[in-house]
């Protein structure tokens, strides 16, 4: 067979990642190879991955690894004007605005402190690297999830790797925001066969919440479902946080829609706070208890009480 | 008085009269005095020494019943005695106990105890073969005081828990003090283990049946001394059955008495007769794997449960009641219990005694026995759910294999039809052995990662100095990394031969003494030749090697062609200087090495030179058989901690793994170095070829959620892995304690993985407070 010429530039199309993960089992049906990538227009106050928001790759510091040897700032000060990275009485700062992610002090040192995430990878390395577990998506009806940060802002990238996906008979997931431009939809549409859309908070606390507008989010949803696709509503909860009577009457709605095929909550918990340390922001939720199966519960209770259809738990 | 005895002068049977008074100052040594008076009266030694030494251990091995035992059969290891495996083989003296008793002994028992040691010195078998051995077999292995418990070794892996504790405690020492065992390349394992009785064919026939078979063998002509060392060890099984009789009553319980008086003149006929008579076969024997359970047990098992006799809770009671008394075996290294697989049985028996092996292990929830499941394609999907969800509360069994890969590559391995090859038996830790046919005694170890340092560096280990090896060449004097390959292919078959060297010599010296009459009994054609089990009885005796960090070794060679060779990163004085540094001012190269690629991330560079050290060693191990004059002698990659012992004194490694840290484990990648996923693990693993070698074992951790809740997901992973060419998975459930052991010593759970968030990450990785926090959360179930 000839090689297909717009499957071939679809191939060469490079995107930035943080991280490809196989045999991963949350991310949509089946045994799956999820691929995260780099760049969110959002910024929750709950995100698991901030690394993500980001498009440009990045220097991470665990400071309960460093030893202070002070190797990264010798290391940097050889690569840029001024070193990005100093220690003083034992104290490591690093001016990460002066950072231009060379990663010169990464290699440098020592203690793994020092790591670097986001990388430039083509669509057809990803492919060649999903294609290797073909037989576990067929034993247990996985495939391929996109997930990030959010895909959609990559949108030529996110394209090339659903439709090579397709192209090899791949079942493909997009786990997305739903901010972006709704002329997006009809372009993955025919390439995705189940969206994971996260619905994140009330429309009176969305911005306040995540930092942008719901309006061009429910126009996103609206456009998927009207392409139909079938959707998978995700929805993180922090007690006390989004979990107010509004939001849940807004997911209960939304349950009931055609096309909407299930929901699932998210329970909050603070397992993801590590990488806000890493990256030099302050967890704005430091101080919220995660919610226990108690807290599910009551969820479920209410939303039952909206007739909200098909709950799960992600 | 009180002047030294030489042990040639010293009347045990005397002393063991007197000690047989409660106060005695001799008492506690009674059994072992008794022992040695029956061996002192047999200065000829042969098979009556070994009838009438096996008789007394029997009886001296046997504990008292306690009350609510559901089985006569408590087991007290004696200090001296006679065993075919379940201590070391053959005579044994656990010569640490009989030293702490010396010192705190009074006048009076004192020359006594002297005696019994030095006249044990004189019997030891270790000694004998390690007379025997090649000048090359002596230097290289020029003591093995560190890996045994007495004066010239006994192994370990074959040592009772309590036995070998003390030495354990040494060498995990994290100081690495004086303890610490010189690094080697590997040792010999002086020991004969691995037997398995015709459990089948014993309850069908019953104490009597057997007794009866015997003598017409006996009566045939040709082989009278060996039928009457059987009939003589089935005696002491009378005799012992007498006085459980007489303790069960004494208890108060007539059903345990009666049950007792049945097998004593009947073949068992139900459930609990049966288990009872093959514990008591297994305290004569000293065996110490329980072989096909469900196709031995099973049957007695569903009449029962046809006939209303029990209800299947009672059933589970009556297994759980042998699951504790192969728990007080206190050897986990062994104690294995297969279910399922191919072969022609009755299914429905086996599938009812598979599901309750499953509900009994759940229930009992201890480190033994080791329930495995052989799974084929017709496993039912029931069994396999109830094995998860017994996983999922956090034990560690059942363990799986693959029917449909290892048959055939064990057939093709050993170099048996396939029909033997379905029979297949992997031993405590994992090598295949076929029961009551073949003996596959691992008698050998092999250090990788030390094979590897010796070829780099002319023999030497690079930190210590050390010479553990011939020099055979050396990473100086090669241009290309095929010249290296040939120093390296030099080193694995000097040691490999040697090691296959004296496995056959073990075998030579054991059977020139004993042929485990009883044992031999079981196996097949041993009583029509009339010889033991190893002095020719059976047709199929080989021998197994158990590989260690071979799969680290192979990144090491990935590496040293990647940095050393191609990028000529270094020359090879400072290479092997900072291994003998332990990297310490070579970051930038420690960090090139590690950079190179590695086994277990479905790698195409990296899983195939895995697959070409793996065919090496297997290879080179196979084709010793015929040299040594075995039926088959292979390889197996086993998980036993040896990783770690032989990991705490081999230096660095090429693959940039630091001195003392732990060898890759069983056929798996080294710790830390996968980092795609499991499923890029497993395709790694599924990479390297089966055929050529007796077992090879992968442990994968998991959260007990994905055995439950999401078993529907998981287990297409395990599936898929075993349809791509897999053959055994052991899955470990995370459990707190682990959590807890992994934040006080992260360098001990490098590979645990847990779901923080939207990632799974390495716990070790995480940041302290979050590990705590996750610890806490799996503590509480979540
Ligand atoms: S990545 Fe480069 S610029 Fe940034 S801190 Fe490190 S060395 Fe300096
Ligand atoms: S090189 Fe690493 S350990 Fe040293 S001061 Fe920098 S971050 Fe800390």
């Amino acid at each position: 067979m000839a090689p297909d010429p717009a499957i071939d530039a679809m191939g060469r199309t490079t995107g930035t990642i943080t991280d490809l993960h196989r045999a991963a089992l949350h991310d949509g049906p089946g045994i799956r190879t999820t691929v995260f990538l780099k760049g969110c227009p959002l910024a929750c106050a709950w995100c698991h991955n901030p690394e993500t928001w980001s498009p440009r790759p990045q220097v991470l510091y665990s400071a309960w690894k460093c030893t202070s040897c002070a190797g990264c700032a010798s290391a940097c000060a050889a690569v840029s004007p001024k070193s990005c990275h100093a220690v003083a009485e034992g104290t490591h700062g690093f001016d990460r605005a002066a950072c231009t992610s060379c990663q010169t002090c990464v290699t440098a040192c020592p203690s793994g402190a020092l790591t670097a995430t986001g990388r430039s990878v083509s669509a057809a390395e990803i492919l060649a690297t999903v294609l290797r577990d073909r037989r576990y998506y067929a034993a247990s009806g996985g495939g391929l999830t996109l997930s990030g940060g959010e895909p959609q802002a990559q949108p030529a990238f996110t394209r090339a790797l659903l439709t090579l996906a397709k192209e090899a008979g791949i079942h493909t997931c997009l786990d997305t925001s739903g901010h972006a431009p709704v002329r997006i939809v009809s372009e993955l549409a025919p390439v995705t066969d189940l969206v994971l859309f996260d619905w994140k908070a009330s429309a009176t606390r969305h911005r306040e919440l995540t930092g942008v507008d719901q309006t061009a989010i429910a126009a996103q949803l609206d456009a998927w479902l009207a392409a139909g696709v079938p959707v998978r509503l995700r929805c993180p909860l922090v007690p006390g946080i989004n979990d107010d009577d509004e939001h849940l009457a807004g997911i209960a709605a939304l349950s009931r829609r055609a096309g909407i095929v299930g929901v699932d909550l998210m329970p909050y918990h603070r397992l993801g706070g590590d990488k806000w340390a890493r990256l030099g922001l302050e967890y704005p939720l430091a101080q919220v208890a995660d919610a226990g199966p108690d807290a599910v519960a009551r969820w479920r209770e209410r939303l039952q009480r909206l007739d909200a259809v098909a709950v799960g738990e992600g | 008085m009180n002047a030294p005895i030489a042990p040639a002068s010293c009347d045990f049977a005397f002393w063991a009269d007197a000690a047989a008074a409660p106060g005695h100052p001799l008492h506690a040594w009674r059994r072992e005095l008794r022992f040695s008076a029956i061996h002192q009266a047999h200065p000829v030694g042969g098979l009556e020494r070994e009838a009438a030494c096996i008789s007394c251990h029997i009886a001296n091995w046997a504990a008292p019943i306690q009350a609510g035992d559901f089985y006569a059969g408590r087991l007290d290891h004696p200090s001296i005695g006679l065993a075919s495996e379940s201590v070391s083989v053959g005579y044994y003296c656990h010569f640490p106990n009989l030293e702490r008793a010396i010192l705190a002994a009074g006048s009076e028992a004192r020359p006594v105890l002297e005696a019994l040691k030095a006249y044990w010195d004189l019997h030891d078998l270790v000694q004998q073969v390690r007379r025997r051995y090649s000048d090359a077999q002596r230097q290289t292995y020029p003591d093995n005081a560190q890996y045994s418990w007495g004066p010239g070794g006994g192994g370990l892996q074959g040592l009772p828990e309590a036995f070998i504790d003390a030495f354990v405690t040494t060498w995990r020492r994290p100081d690495g003090s004086a303890d610490t065992p010189a690094p080697q390349v590997g040792f010999p394992l002086y020991r004969i283990a691995g037997t398995v009785p015709d459990y089948a064919r014993a309850l069908s026939l019953g104490l009597p049946g057997m007794r009866a078979e015997v003598e017409a063998r006996r009566r045939q002509g040709g082989v009278d001394r060996f039928c009457a060392a059987i009939l003589a060890q089935l005696d002491a099984v009378d005799a012992l059955i007498g006085r459980y009789q007489a303790e069960a009553l004494a208890l108060g319980d007539a059903t345990l008495a009666q049950v007792l008086g049945n097998v004593r003149v009947l073949p068992p006929s139900t459930l609990r007769e049966a288990i009872q008579l093959f514990w008591l076969l297994l305290q004569a024997t000293g065996t110490l794997n329980h072989g096909r359970m469900d196709v031995w047990a099973g049957p007695f098992l569903q009449r029962d449960l046809d006939a209303g006799l029990i209800s299947e809770e009672q059933a589970v009671e009556q297994l759980l009641g042998a699951w504790r008394l192969m728990l007080a075996l206190k050897n986990s290294a062994n104690n294995r219990i297969i279910c399922l697989g191919e072969g022609d049985h009755d299914r429905r028996a086996s599938h009812t005694f598979t599901r309750l092996a499953i509900e009994a292990t759940r229930r009992h929830h201890a480190k033994a026995p080791a329930l495995t499941l052989r799974l084929t394609d017709d496993t039912p999907q029931d069994l396999i759910d109830a094995a998860l969800a017994c996983l999922a509360e956090g034990n560690t069994f059942p363990i799986f294999l693959n029917d449909r890969v290892n048959v055939d590559a064990y057939a093709t391995a050993a170099a048996i039809p396939r029909e033997l090859a379905r029979e297949y038996f992997p031993l405590g830790c994992g090598e295949y052995t076929l029961p009551y046919r073949s003996m596959n005694t691992p008698n050998g170890t092999i250090n990788m990662a030390m094979v590897l340092l010796a070829a780099m560096n002319h023999g030497c280990d690079p930190a210590s100095g050390r010479r553990v090896g011939p020099d055979l060449g050396g990473l100086d004097g090669c241009a290309t990394f095929a010249d290296f390959w040939h120093v390296f292919t030099a080193n694995v078959t000097f040691h490999v031969e040697r090691l296959a060297e004296a496995q056959a010599l073990i075998y030579q010296v054991v059977g020139a003494d004993l042929a485990f009459p009883l044992t031999s009994y079981f196996y097949h054609g041993c009583l029509e030749r009339g010889l033991g089990l190893i002095q020719g009885g059976i047709d199929h005796l080989g021998g197994t090697l158990e590989g260690y960090g071979d799969m680290g070794c192979a990144d090491g060679l990935t590496a040293l062609d990647q940095v050393f060779f191609r990028e000529r990163a270094c020359d090879a004085t400072t290479l092997i200087d900072a291994l003998r540094r332990d990297f310490a001012g070579a970051d930038a190269l420690r960090q090139r090495m590690l950079a190179a690629p590695k086994f277990g991330n479905d790698d195409d560079v990296a899983d195939a030179m895995a697959a070409r050290v793996h065919d090496l060693l297997c290879d080179t191990t196979r084709a010793q058989a015929r040299r040594v004059g075995l039926s088959s002698y292979l390889i197996v990659c086993i998980n036993n901690g040896y990783h770690y012992y032989f990991g705490r004194n081999t230096s660095a490694t090429p693959d940039g793994r630091r001195h003392g840290q732990a060898l890759s484990n069983g056929n798996g990648p080294m710790a830390g170095a996968d980092h795609c996923g499991l499923t890029a693990v497993l395709s790694s693993m599924a990479k390297l070829r089966a055929d050529h070698h007796a077992g090879a074992v992968h442990n994968v951790s998991v959260t007990p959620r994905l055995l439950t809740r999401e078993r529907a997901r998981f287990w297409p992973l395990v599936e898929t892995y075993f349809a791509l060419g897999g053959t055994q998975i052991m899955l470990t459930p995370v459990d707190p304690g682990q959590l807890e052991d992994a934040i006080a010593h992260p360098e001990r759970h490098p590979n645990l993985l847990v779901r923080v968030g939207g990632y799974s990450a390495r716990f070790v990785e995480l940041c302290p407070e979050l590990q705590r926090d996750i610890a806490t959360r799996t503590l509480h179930g979540a």
